[in-house]
């Protein structure tokens, strides 16, 4: 097996490095693809009403206030502040180094950057205990590729059906949808947009980028 | 016809050769391909499709019913109005009759992207929807769309740039763009020749506002085929935009003021007009320009020339005669173009005062915009054709070659209804989807039933309203990006090692490996000995793979398998078929109890998704009350089974921590520890009879395991086998593959399996349909093994069985499945699906192919190993 795909064996991005720089180099600088590590993803269910009721978590209510804006989101109590879980649909929370992205109304996706996948889970585990509650690891089960650049949402246009215009997408909000009939998920934050797919599809989606970064 | 020296909107100073049938001639930029044809004097384009009577340009717009060409260079276009052709430098194009031609060899390389786009409103038709001036009738995102590839639109006080009155980034305008149709909600496709990469759009719009501009009908008299015939509209289009005039006199016949206008702009440019209008002189005839002669009360019964036309036969109660002319403009009628409108379901009234079709009601979220010109009211004279004994030279429909007397005949056949007309004819089916002929067909019925004007309307069209190519449709989605190509953690080594690999749903799994020199075949032979013989290991990773959490998990799996879940302990394994709701086997996995309250189950490879969405549909319908979870981690896990007598020695000298032996790890156990110095879950399963542990590992450990296990395989001549080996080698063992020995007409007891059905267990889904009749009757088709009388013959997959000395005719009693060679048997066999096949092992049974009878005794369809002595090493 060659150096470069033994180097990079966990995300096939790393692998299409130079595939990648052919897109931005064909964007004119309208557009940069990186592929991103992330150290742990854990999916976690439950009822959030329930995990209020309970009393292992608290309602946070939305705050739209420049500098602290968050969405509706339940704390976990016993976490110290680490883990909130956003009830506002399709949106993340921005926690410092862990993420939590609403995928449904009883799932998220909790990324963490800094922590091992199974300290994570535990973590999480601990903070739910008494609920019923599913947390399963998920941190291999997707791969992470961020978009930069302000031509990335005609790009991402050519092939998701959603509304990728200010109003309607902003910086905060994620989503499950299709890209070029691959299921993604998409983040989106001031600068760039993050982009969280299944290992499997990744190859495809690189194609896919490099021919519709050719003029 | 020919060019004038001065005015119309073309550039004199930009010549553009061009080809048509293999002829060169020279136009100008500006010109569309229709009337650079024109400029040429080239008046006959094609022939009819049905009839094969010459036709000509008819229209200069998307209504156009005769001139269908097919563009060869620079782009391909199979079938397009040469009205819709721009001129361009290097265009190619040759006449057809009104039918496509798929081309043959290689496919010109077309690119296509799709786009989508999202506005608040669409505006299509934008010459027909300008806004009131200084009005800034939009807000938010605005797409304007219009066919017209000119940018310059007429406004009441002169040519306004479409689009200027819009103002931001916000607003997007496309030109030449066709609208393919509007759908629900306001989802709108359209077909934008952009170059060098066309653009399918999907636009999602709050409001759709179509700008209904005025489609002119034809008028029915005989020979009003004959190439020179042309709407009164076209006629106008072309002397004021492309300043072509007759090369001699022309002749106008018109039942609306309206189509007067033609009679003008001919005068206007220098032309001698002879006008027959039905009309009743108004001012507009006063305002007529001289050399303009009104025939009053003529009509035209008759044209002459071939091809084109040379003379128009005039007609008035008095007197016959003919005019020299190689131009005759008709009007028929008008109506507002509401194609598009009435595709989404937009519903239509009769306007007695315009005597027109007016929108009634439609979606919401859809507004028809009409220009202001169009509230200018017209005489009309209702006039459909010109009457006569012969009605079969009044054509209604040129595309598809429908005249007056055809629909008399129907008429005659005791149709009444236009929609029934319009199928027994085809009147308005056509690429041009009636644009010209649906209205004039609705008016001729009413003028042959005796009806009232209105009574019955044009039938409306469905989309494609413009046509559209495939490639256009399929976009970049075709070759390598026809559909989502899913490869494995481990695929890099497969590709360099350069396995074949086969496709399974979406992913890519590599069949075989094959050496220097080797045939599939050979290669799976070897493969397959390895693992019989010695150890082998496979890619396994495209397994689904779910997540079950909760409490309720073992109840919920008891309800979904049909055997049951709950009772497995904590550690251990149990093999597990579901059902359709039919009681036929649907799917097939193991599930592992990782803790009291989960369980990890696998699905077959293409099943994955169908599953998981099966367990949530039957959790959030069904069983809302039970505390469950499911999450899919197919591709959280690398899966490698290392299987074969030599697997435990291979797996240690890989380094483990767990214990490999019997003992401890038992057959259906799976025990977590570390492998090849990174977090693992072994599992004790086997697929292919051998003793074989699986392992898993997270997925982006995968490809460094697998390296970790061939590196250390070096010694124990570790062999990877792909796909293929698994199934002759599974098959030997006779284990089923749901899909292969299977076709959705299989219970668990037409395999074989009435054990894994635990029918004390309460219900579960399926349970119901296996006591029906059909399902527990005798003689259905059954599991079986077949063994040729030759044994180096293998039967070919999906061959029929007949019984041995049958007399004809012969009647099937089964089919193949799966046949192979058997590495493990040293011989050929098969599995079947055999009538009753459970009672008549031994039997022998006739498989026929090519005229001969292969001879193959029924057996169990255990094969290899009955007693299972070697899957614990």
């Amino acid at each position: 097996v060659t150096a470069d795909i033994r180097a990079h064996p966990g995300s096939p991005f790393f692998r299409r490095q130079r595939d990648l720089d052919r897109i931005a180099e064909l964007s004119g600088g309208s557009l940069l693809a990186v592929p991103q590590s992330i150290l742990a993803q854990v999916d976690v269910r439950i009822d959030p009403g329930a995990a209020v009721e309970l009393g292992i978590a608290t309602d946070v209510p939305p705050d739209e206030s420049l500098g602290r804006a968050h969405p509706g989101a339940i704390r976990l109590d016993r976490s110290d502040g680490r883990f909130h879980l956003p009830t506002t649909p399709n949106r993340v929370w921005d926690g410092r180094w862990i993420h939590a992205l609403w995928l449904g109304p009883d799932e998220w996706l909790v990324l963490d950057f800094t922590s091992r996948p199974a300290d994570l889970a535990a973590a999480l585990r601990t903070s739910l205990e008494g609920l019923h509650h599913s947390v399963v690891d998920v941190s291999a089960n997707r791969v992470a590729l961020v978009l930069w650049g302000r031509g990335r949402h005609e790009l991402l246009a050519a092939g998701c059906a959603l509304d990728l215009g200010r109003k309607a997408w902003r910086p905060g909000m994620c989503s499950q949808t299709l890209l070029a009939r691959v299921p993604v998920i998409l983040v989106e934050r001031y600068r760039f947009t993050g982009l969280l797919v299944r290992p499997s599809f990744a190859d495809y989606l690189v194609d896919w980028f490099v021919e519709h970064a050719v003029p | 016809m020919r060019r004038l020296p001065t005015g119309g909107l073309i550039d004199r100073s930009k010549p553009i050769a061009f080809v048509f049938d293999g002829n060169e001639y020279e136009g100008f930029a500006g010109d569309t391909l229709a009337s650079a044809l024109l400029a040429n004097d080239v008046m006959v384009v094609g022939k009819s499709p049905i009839l094969g009577r010459p036709r000509g340009i008819m229209t200069a717009g998307p209504d156009e019913p005769c001139a269908l060409v097919e563009v060869t260079e620079p782009y391909v276009d199979l079938i397009v109005p040469a009205t819709m052709v721009p001129l361009e430098e290097g265009l190619i194009v040759r006449s057809m009759s009104g039918v496509g031609r798929l081309p043959t060899g290689p496919a010109k390389s077309v690119r296509v992207r799709h786009r989508h786009a999202h506005v608040e409103t669409l505006v299509v038709g934008a010459r027909s929807a300008l806004p009131h001036r200084g009005r800034q009738p939009h807000r938010g995102r605005v797409m304007i769309v219009d066919r017209d590839p000119s940018p310059w639109a007429m406004g009441r006080t002169g040519p306004v740039e479409i689009g200027s009155w819009l103002r931001g980034p916000e607003a997007t305008v496309l030109l030449g763009a066709a609208v393919v149709g509007v759908f629900d909600d306001g989802y709108v496709l359209i077909h934008e020749r952009s170059r060098p990469i066309e653009t399918l759009w999907h636009v999602r719009a709050a409001d759709v506002v179509l700008g209904a501009g005025l489609q002119e009908r034809l008028l029915a008299f005989a020979g009003n085929d004959r190439p020179g015939v042309m709407l009164s509209g076209a006629v106008r289009a072309y002397v004021e935009r492309f300043a072509l005039v007759p090369n001699g006199p022309a002749v106008v016949f018109t039942t609306n003021e309206r189509g007067e206008d033609a009679a003008g702009a001919l005068a206007k440019a220098g032309v001698p007009v002879y006008l027959l209008s039905l009309v009743t002189p108004t001012a507009r005839h006063r305002a007529l320009p001289e050399g303009c002669k009104i025939l009053s009360g003529s009509v035209v019964v008759g044209t002459r020339g071939s091809p084109r036309l040379a003379e128009v036969l005039v007609a008035s109660d008095e007197s016959v005669g003919s005019i020299e002319a190689d131009v005759l403009a008709v009007s028929g009628g008008w109506n507002p173009e509401l194609g598009l409108f009435r595709g989404i379901g937009g519903q239509v009234r009769y306007d007695a005062e315009m005597d027109w079709f007016e929108p009634a009601s439609g979606p919401p979220w859809l507004r028809v915009s009409r220009s202001r010109d169009q509230a200018e009211r017209f005489g009309l004279v209702r006039y459909p054709f010109v009457p006569a004994d012969d009605l079969s030279e009044h054509f209604v429909d040129l595309q598809r070659d429908q005249t007056v007397a055809d629909i008399v005949l129907e008429l005659d056949a005791g149709l009444r209804s236009v929609e029934h007309i319009k199928r027994a004819t085809y009147i308005g089916t056509a690429v041009d989807q009636g644009r010209t002929s649906s209205a004039l067909a609705a008016e001729v019925v009413n003028a042959l039933l005796g009806s009232t004007a209105g009574t019955q309307g044009p039938t409306s069209a469905r989309p494609p309203w413009s046509p559209v190519p495939f490639h256009v449709l399929a976009g970049p989605y075709r070759g390598a990006l026809f559909d989502p190509v899913r490869t494995t953690p481990i695929h890099p080594w497969h590709a360099l090692l350069g396995a074949v690999f086969e496709d399974v749903g979406q992913w890519k799994r590599a069949r075989y490996y094959p050496r220097d020199g080797e045939d599939m075949d050979a290669a799976v032979q070897r493969e397959g000995r390895a693992v019989r013989t010695g150890v082998g290991m496979m890619d396994a990773s495209t397994l689904g793979k779910i997540d079950v959490v909760g409490p309720d998990a073992g109840v919920f799996l008891d309800r979904m398998y049909t055997n049951a879940m709950s009772t497995l302990g904590v550690g251990k394994i149990r093999y597990g078929l579901m059902l359709g709701l039919d009681g036929m086997v649907f799917d097939d996995g193991v599930a592992m109890r990782l803790a009291e309250d989960h369980y990890l189950v696998t699905t077959t490879t293409g099943g994955a998704a169908r599953v998981l969405d099966r367990f949530e549909e039957w959790l959030q319908t069904e069983w809302p009350d039970l505390r469950v979870y499911c999450t899919s981690v197919t591709e959280q896990w690398a899966t490698i089974p290392v299987a074969g007598p030599q697997a435990r020695e291979q797996l240690a000298s890989v380094g483990t921590d767990i214990d490999l032996s019997n003992g401890a790890f038992p057959f259906m156990t799976w025990r977590e520890g570390t492998f090849a110095g990174v977090p693992a879950r072994l599992a004790r399963v086997s697929f292919s009879g051998e003793l074989a542990i699986e392992v898993n590992v997270a997925a982006w450990h995968g490809l460094r395991v697998w390296e970790a296990l061939l590196e250390a395989g070096q010694a124990f001549d570790l062999t990877p086998y792909g796909t293929e080996a698994m199934h002759v080698l599974r098959a030997e063992k006779g284990f089923a593959i749901v899909g292969q020995d299977t076709d959705g007409t299989v219970t668990p007891d037409d395999l074989g399996m009435s054990w894994i059905v635990n029918r004390k267990k309460g219900d579960f889904v399926g349970l119901r349909s296996l006591g029906r009749p059909d399902t527990i009757r005798d003689g259905r088709k059954q599991l079986v093994g077949l063994l040729p009388a030759d044994p180096n013959l293998v039967l070919r997959e999906g061959s029929q069985l007949v019984a041995a000395g049958a007399q004809a005719p012969r009647r099937s009693i089964g089919h193949v499945t799966s046949s192979y060679y058997g590495p493990g048997l040293g011989r050929s066999f098969a599995l079947a699906l055999v009538e009753s096949g459970g009672d008549r092992h031994g039997e022998t049974v006739m498989s026929p192919l090519a005229g001969e009878d292969i001879p193959a005794v029924l057996t169990s369809p255990i094969l290899y190993d009955p007693g299972g002595a070697r899957r614990d090493g």
